[in-house]
């Protein structure tokens, strides 16, 4: 029973087993649900403003430590009038029996599939001998070993999800679970739902990394709630990755301040296919489609790979099969890179240095003028829209006198 | 040729809720109802988006299927679409396991046609 000024009068013992808590311990303690110091307890206990109204209200509220039932906490609300001002007492009832919690167990088949499928990913996907390839896998393997936030920029096709799974699959956490998440394909509502959601991954400890692609296209109000949930006891470890650093994203607009702030504690940068010409044959060896003649390595090279990876991929497939099982050349590559080839054979146009073209044709043209003119420099020179001290100037530098 | 939505399930009811959007769009949806049949599919029509029922959580089979094809075809989406119940508790734990194995989504009975149809037609426009 709750007085005038809302401050516990009275609690019998059903209600003291129930909550756990002694009455005569909180006796004339305030009970307000708006107050920030308010306990999760008062916070289910306190009635709402309809019933300090005078009207009878039933409410079903979860447990002060769950988020949800069963068991449900229903109470009555009966406002009382009293001659110095009005009371309410609430009657509890514990509805419903908690919910056996599940053990999940993991079929063993499908956790050979798992493993089977992680050992692909290791730091030989991304070899190489220049040093921005030496420099992105030293950052792989030291951003592997700790568990922070990291931003992974590239081109598009460039392998910024493999990058992340490689981080997730050589560290510490490569048991759990690696989950991507396409905020360009997915609609805000499905991420949210399921992330955070009612059973969401937010509710289990089975994500080890969760990779967010293009996390920017995510209204903010949902980017925010990443943010907050990074910061949860037992979150995975974030990597978000874009085709823009973090700050550009901040400053268009398109990011929160806090993405930047707490989702991007480490940037990797992915250099695009054309700056790693060198790993060509390593990269090509990996699709496993089979082997190719030294010669369309001239034809790789001399295009420039918008789709990075995942046109070379394509195309390399595209070869494979018009290869049927053979050896792969130039000839069963793409018609588009056949083309690129022959551009980049045909030969040089020759160019002449600019100061000897624009010499020779102002002698042709004071040697004009002066045939016309009987050799009269002042006549030439009208002709040629000069002084004469001009003209006999320039025929100097030009070695005509 | 325009592009594929290629389903992996084991009765209609899948195609069924997907065929009316695809029709919209004039995407082809294509069922089949084996394993091979299914891989066999994938190599030869690349679809851009592949629809993977199963019918039993623990059907290895399937699993080593989607590996297979997350290897040979990695940027074909796969949508992973259980029919078997499973405990609230549990979900986020199976879901996780399946992203792992490179589903791009993951789906729990009950199942609807507007969800399935919002995370497919957006795979399938990505």
């Amino acid at each position: 029973m709750l007085g005038a000024n809302r401050r516990l009068r009275y609690a019998n013992p059903a209600w003291e087993t129930l909550t756990g808590k002694s009455f005569a311990a909180l006796r004339g303690t305030r009970i307000s649900a708006t107050r920030e110091s308010a306990s999760p307890l008062w916070k289910v206990l306190a009635p709402p403003v309809e019933v300090w109204n005078g009207s009878a209200m039933q409410i079903r509220r979860a447990r002060p430590d769950a988020d949800h039932g069963p068991p449900w906490w229903d109470i009555s609300f009966v406002p009382l009038t009293q001659p110095h001002g009005s009371a309410v007492i609430g009657f509890l009832t514990q509805v419903g029996e908690a919910q056996e919690k599940h053990s999940f167990r993991e079929p063993p088949a499908l956790a050979t599939v798992r493993e089977h499928h992680a050992k692909q990913f290791t730091l030989e996907l991304f070899a190489g001998s220049s040093p921005n390839m030496q420099r992105l896998q030293q950052q792989l393997r030291t951003t592997a070993l700790v568990h922070a936030s990291v931003w992974i920029r590239g081109e598009p096709g460039t392998g910024k999800e493999t990058a992340a799974r490689v981080i997730h699959h050589i560290g510490p956490w490569k048991e759990k679970a690696f989950v991507a998440l396409d905020c360009r394909a997915l609609q805000p509502y499905l991420i949210e739902q399921l992330c955070i959601g009612r059973g969401g991954f937010a509710s289990s400890k089975a994500v080890g990394t969760l990779l967010l692609k293009s996390p920017e296209l995510l209204p903010r109000e949902l980017q925010a709630k990443f943010v907050e949930w990074s910061e949860a006891k037992n979150a995975p470890r974030i990597i978000s990755c874009s085709a823009k650093p973090p700050g550009e994203l901040v400053i268009e607009g398109s990011l929160v301040p806090g993405f930047l702030a707490k989702l991007a504690a480490l940037a990797i940068d992915i250099p695009p296919l054309r700056e790693r010409f060198d790993e060509l044959p390593g990269m090509v060896q990996f699709f496993s489609l089979g082997e190719c003649d030294e010669g369309i390595w001239p034809a790789l090279r001399a295009h420039s790979w918008p789709g990075n990876l995942r046109e070379l991929r394509s195309a390399m497939n595209d070869a494979a099969k018009n290869a049927s099982g053979n050896l792969i050349t130039v000839e069963h590559l793409p018609l588009y890179l056949c083309e690129m080839l022959l551009i980049a054979n045909s030969p040089t146009p020759r160019f002449v240095p600019l100061a000897e073209t624009l010499e020779s044709v102002e002698r042709e043209a004071i040697k004009a003028a002066l045939e016309s003119s009987n050799s009269q420099l002042s006549v030439a020179a009208k002709r040629l829209g000069l002084s004469r001290e001009k003209l006999m100037k320039r025929m100097k530098t030009l070695g005509m006198e | 040729m325009p592009p594929q939505i290629l389903i992996f399930a084991f009765d209609e009811w899948l195609g069924n809720q997907l065929r009316e959007a695809a029709a919209e769009r004039r995407w082809v949806l294509r069922e089949v109802r084996q394993i091979g049949a299914f891989l066999t599919a994938v190599a030869e029509v690349r679809p851009r988006v592949a629809v993977v029922q199963l019918e039993r959580v623990e059907a290895g089979e399937i699993y080593a299927a989607i590996v297979e094809l997350r290897r040979n075809q990695p940027e074909t989406p796969i949508v992973f679409v259980s029919d078997t119940k499973v405990p609230d508790g549990e979900k986020a734990d199976w879901a996780a396991r399946w992203f792992d194995l490179g589903a791009r989504f993951v789906m729990f009975p009950p199942l609807t046609r507007a969800i399935l149809e919002d995370a497919v037609v957006g795979l399938m426009v990505e």
